[in-house]
């Protein structure tokens, strides 16, 4: 196996095991709690997007998840979107369909073609949060896929029965192909960490002297981060791609204040 | 930005507050029962951050999560189902504390004095009631944790008094008609407005 493979079947089986942690987890009294908010051991994590959906809903500061957001939010800093690339259960799934009907952009019935990237998600996440502050409940967490698929895992283990709301992902796996694909254009969490964790110091970075230009790193690339053309990778996942199917192996991982 | 950037951009942020405005319309909340201590209904379906953490911890396996069948926005919020398993906060392993309320990380879900419980109560429909129908069971009567939530008559048939039953389950949960006897409902629940 090469290394490319490795990195993409180890990327590829850590959402798998993050969910199976989830539903083992209280068995062996280690892992406690949905990806929204997970204890591990005396760690817990959560979900910015959740913090700030709730807290507007309920118009107060949850206070105890405020440590939790915290520690994310170290991580978020430092890493930025690899939750994305490397433990987001739903993301591969949601963003593989959104492509699917990339080839109808030539017709110009796609959404996204004539609306900047940036400026819709931002409007979405605005929307989600003003509507969680205006309805008094978390409008996303309802419907966000990730949820969904923890606590649908959960409820099958417990009870071994799913719910209906696994629905609403064939639902807006349909509204993707009108639109974009989904983590790189759409995902509110995903432009929730990509702002948290703009400046973090990990991102690809090629080496001009060994490029030779084949742009085989943007085709590759799960999130449409323009590697050649742009430095703004806030939105990379370090899901590696790039750099393990780079020809000349002229993309690096260094801190960005080399550039 | 182009005058149609800005049109599209503005039908996305009005499609996605008004679908979170409608969809909460179209599936109405049902009227639920919640784990001991949980905030009230509003209180509740804006601060639960819908992580499961009460569910997985239930040492009965009474809490589930909420469906699309029991409104939008309670979608993913905790409810007792009497039929999986009764709450044991009354009696049994969470007398002590209530283990939902120790792991909820929001405080959607808040520690209350058991003695001051009220979740609900049980409903028997009398006609699938295996001793109103003649027959000798008294396993609501034997099973039930509250002095006088059920009483009987002619020491044969039970009497549900909804005032003084704390709605546990525990009841339901055991009840052994086909199909049961007894429901559960928030009726006369009590519950804290806030943290």
């Amino acid at each position: 196996m090469s290394r490319a493979q490795l990195v993409r079947a180890v990327r590829l089986s850590l959402p798998i095991f993050t969910l199976a942690a989830i539903v083992l987890g209280p068995v062996f009294h280690l892992v406690y709690g949905s990806i929204c908010t997970i204890g591990i051991g005396s760690i817990t994590l959560a979900c910015p997007l959740g913090f700030l959906q709730v807290s507007l809903a309920s118009r107060s500061i949850i206070l105890g998840l405020l440590v939790p957001v915290a520690v994310t939010l170290a991580f978020t800093i430092l890493l930025g979107r690899a939750f994305c690339g490397w433990i987001c259960p739903a993301g591969d799934l949601m963003q593989r369909f959104g492509e699917a009907g990339l080839p109808r952009k030539a017709s110009g019935l796609r959404l996204m073609n004539f609306v900047e990237q940036n400026s819709t998600r931002l409007v979405l996440l605005g929307s989600v949060l003003v509507a969680s502050a205006v309805f008094r409940y978390p409008a996303f967490c309802v419907v966000c896929p990730i949820g969904i698929i923890c606590r649908n895992v959960i409820s099958l283990f417990q009870y071994g029965s799913v719910g209906l709301d696994l629905l609403f992902i064939p639902v807006i796996a349909a509204l993707e192909l009108g639109l974009a694909p989904w983590c790189s254009h759409i995902c509110p969490l995903g432009m929730t960490l990509r702002i948290l964790g703009q400046k973090s110091p990990l991102v690809p970075i090629v080496d001009r002297a060994k490029c030779i230009g084949c742009s085989i790193c943007t085709k590759v690339c799960n999130m449409k981060v323009a590697l050649l053309q742009t430095s703004n990778a806030e939105d990379c996942s370090k899901c590696m791609e790039c750099s393990l199917r780079c020809p000349t192996k002229a993309i690096g991982w260094r801190k960005r204040t080399e550039l | 930005m182009k005058r149609r950037e800005f049109l599209k951009l503005f039908g996305v942020g009005v499609a996605v507050i008004s679908l979170s405005d409608m969809l909460p319309r179209i599936m109405k909340g049902k009227d639920l029962v919640r784990p001991p201590g949980a905030l009230v209904e509003d209180a509740l379906n804006a601060v639960c951050i819908r992580c499961a953490r009460c569910a997985q911890v239930c040492p009965t396996g009474a809490i589930v999560l909420a469906g699309l069948s029991d409104g939008f926005k309670e979608l993913g919020t905790p409810r007792i189902d009497a039929l999986k398993g009764p709450c044991e906060r009354v009696q049994g392993r969470c007398e002590r504390q209530a283990k939902c309320a120790e792991i909820c990380p929001t405080g959607a879900i808040l520690q209350v004095d058991r003695r001051a419980l009220k979740m609900g109560s049980a409903i028997i429909n009398a006609d699938r009631c295996i001793a109103w129908s003649g027959g000798s069971c008294l396993v609501c009567y034997e099973v039930c944790p509250v002095q006088g939530a059920i009483s009987l008559i002619d020491e044969a048939r039970p009497i549900f008094h909804a005032d003084i039953c704390v709605g546990c389950g525990r009841c339901v949960y055991a009840c052994p008609a086909q199909p049961k006897a007894l429901s559960l409902s928030p009726k006369g629940e009590r519950r804290p407005s806030s943290a």
